[in-house]
């Protein structure tokens, strides 16, 4: 599944139901690689995928720290995470 | 300490685990049910997801600033994930203190960025609940 060039990118509560999928690995590009990079990739499969990921509520994670910005850049190896806000307690 | 687990847990044994024999003058204790989320439909149940890994990490975090602001002697923080009936325990937050007053803020505390920040999901029969702006009012109080 994993090979030396790629990232782990996990979905959470609806956005992994609705994508169909929860966790999967992914090969990025030996060229300066952010987050808001991974959202256009991951945007490119469809409406259903640009319109939950572009949504401003959408939270994403890098390697379990919660991002402000797009513009971390990733690195082989890396968890990246996107969510809908937390609702436990 | 921090658990998140499918169990169940005994109040009673977690409210012992609190107390520091002679140090601990105020023990708060609070317990999240889940409640009744549709009516008619008896015993559907609820989902709870977590993000393994991150969710610990963050409950860490949240206990370590409690401890920073007051002067606590134990802090206990379960929360359950899994399925869940009305009913149903889901999350306990126990603090021990010398005096209430640090105890009962603790407790709140916690409570409140744990809502906001812990990485946790509710599902109520097919239907992911949404985040409430009252529970980020209640976080930001703390900043």
């Amino acid at each position: 599944m994993s090979d030396i060039n790629s990232i782990k990118v996990l979905y959470f509560a609806s956005l992994g139901e609705e994508f169909g999928i929860a966790e999967e690995h992914l090969t990025i590009p030996r060229v300066p690689f952010h987050v808001s990079s991974l959202k256009k990739l991951l945007s490119a499969r469809g409406e259903q995928w640009k319109n939950r990921l572009q949504a401003s509520n959408i939270l994403c994670a890098v390697n379990q720290e919660v991002q402000q910005g797009e513009d971390i850049q990733l690195n082989p190896g890396d968890e990246i995470a996107f969510f809908p806000p937390v609702t436990g307690g | 300490m921090i658990r998140v687990q499918k169990e169940d847990f005994d109040l009673t044994a977690e409210y012992h685990k609190l107390i520091k024999k002679g140090e601990s003058g105020a023990i708060v204790t609070f317990v999240g049910l889940v409640r009744d989320f549709n009516k008619g439909r008896v015993n559907e149940s609820m989902l709870l997801q977590h993000y393994p890994g991150m969710t610990e990490k963050v409950l860490k975090k949240i206990e370590q600033e409690a401890r920073q602001r007051w002067r606590l002697l134990e802090t206990t923080i379960i929360h359950r994930v899994g399925e869940l009936l009305s009913g149903d325990q889901i999350v306990l937050v126990g603090v021990s203190s010398k005096h209430r007053s640090d105890a009962f803020s603790a407790a709140q505390f916690i409570m409140d960025i744990l809502k906001s920040e812990a990485p946790f999901w509710k599902k109520e029969g097919e239907h992911w609940v949404e985040a409430k702006s009252s529970d980020d009012k209640a976080a930001a109080r703390w900043l």
